[in-house]
């Protein structure tokens, strides 16, 4: 399977077929973190075909000595935080998706239980600003490293801690475990 | 609250990214520090949790919605077009909106940037700023908000728009809008597009 070095230097040698591999490697995710930040199923669908489109005119500035993933993500959490962002402005969070109540298409082979449990969670993430929602995410959902955070939405790794900390307060007592 | 050290080690700690030293002295405390336990338990408890949740189904059709999206030619001829309207655009904003004349600012020497060769500020600061930001990548939003403030192009936009009217009032209002923006988050990584937005949707 080629590196996402080589299909980056492939597509800008012309073999812009080789991009595709690089959205087929990548869509879930950004579509899985977008849909968690947004709540909204159509306006990820939107962030993750901007975020790729926006990549691939701007393939030529690619740093290959930072992950790919990571540049993805980088675009993605902005333009999914300008979208918020005018949401606001534009009065049109709906209460649902303030508060998280969007039914999230989840796979049905999860088990009850779980889903319940997750389901807190969720709900207690939903309720966190954007900020702390974001840095939650990517560290507890997609399993990524400070640095990497740190990398994905230029916040310093030291504010990011703070962060997650105040973060963690607030979803235990939500839980009801503080 | 303000969290002590090695509260905000517990990342670290997770992560393995403590020094040798630095994890020796989180391990003893460890042994000592209850709360400090029950925050790398937390951090468990929530990594846990958020495994079990679902993720959403993906749409079906994302990837073929994507590449109709994408031009069919390379990402370097498809950067060409692009470059050459936001030119277009800057060229149109001097002839149309010249911001003032040259104030006693424009000697003050530039902020280090790709727009630093480029010499003085030009009288035409707003149209030069937003040729610039239009092309700027996610790297340039620091220094273009620094160079923003040095030449105080927010509060010009503000007086100027104090006395306009018409098509050039919305504009400097989108002008207006989009520095304030710049100035409340400089890492904005859509600049480019913005100063885009600005520079062609709100001429006439």
């Amino acid at each position: 399977m080629p590196s996402d070095r080589e299909l980056v230097e492939r597509c800008l040698a012309g073999d812009t077929e080789a991009f595709h591999g690089l959205v087929e490697r990548y869509q879930e995710r950004l579509y899985r973190v977008a849909y968690r930040y947004l709540r909204h199923r159509e306006d990820a669908r939107e962030v993750c075909q901007e975020t790729f489109a926006r990549a691939f005119a701007r393939l030529s500035t690619y740093d290959p000595g930072r992950p790919f993933g990571t540049w993805l993500l980088a675009v993605a959490a902005n333009l999914a935080r300008d979208l918020l962002r005018r949401r606001a402005r534009r009065g049109t969070v709906t209460a649902g998706e303030r508060l998280g109540l969007v039914p999230g298409g989840e796979r049905p082979e999860a088990r009850a239980e779980d889903r319940e449990e997750a389901e807190r969670l969720r709900r207690a993430v939903d309720g966190l600003d954007p900020e702390k929602r974001l840095a939650v995410l990517l560290r507890y959902y997609e399993g990524m490293s400070i640095a990497e955070i740190a990398a994905v939405t230029g916040v310093a790794p030291g504010t990011l801690k703070v962060r997650l900390f105040r973060a963690r307060r607030e979803l235990l007592e939500k839980l009801g475990e503080r | 609250m303000k969290p002590d050290r090695l509260l905000l080690l517990v990342e670290d700690y997770l992560d393995g990214t403590l020094s040798p030293r630095d994890r020796e002295t989180f391990e003893r405390a460890l042994r000592v520090r209850p709360d400090l336990r029950a925050e790398v338990e937390a951090c468990r408890r929530l990594s846990r949790l958020a495994a079990r949740e679902p993720g959403p189904a993906v749409p079906g059709d994302l990837g073929e919605a994507v590449r109709r999206r994408l031009p069919r030619r390379s990402p370097r001829a498809a950067r060409v077009v692009p470059l050459l309207a936001a030119a277009a655009a800057a060229a149109v904003l001097v002839l149309v909106f010249p911001l003032s004349p040259p104030s006693p600012l424009s000697s003050a020497p530039r902020t280090a940037g790709p727009g630093h060769a480029r010499g003085a500020v030009s009288p035409h600061a707003l149209a030069d700023w937003l040729a610039q930001a239009e092309n700027a990548g996610p790297r340039d939003a620091g220094w273009l908000a620094a160079e923003a403030r040095e030449i105080g192009l927010l509060a010009r936009v503000r007086a100027a728009l104090r006395e306009a009217s018409g098509p050039r009032r919305r504009f400097l209002a989108a002008a207006e809008d989009l520095l304030v923006q710049v100035e409340n988050d400089p890492g904005f990584l859509s600049l480019a597009d913005e100063a885009r937005v600005v520079s062609l949707a709100r001429l006439p």
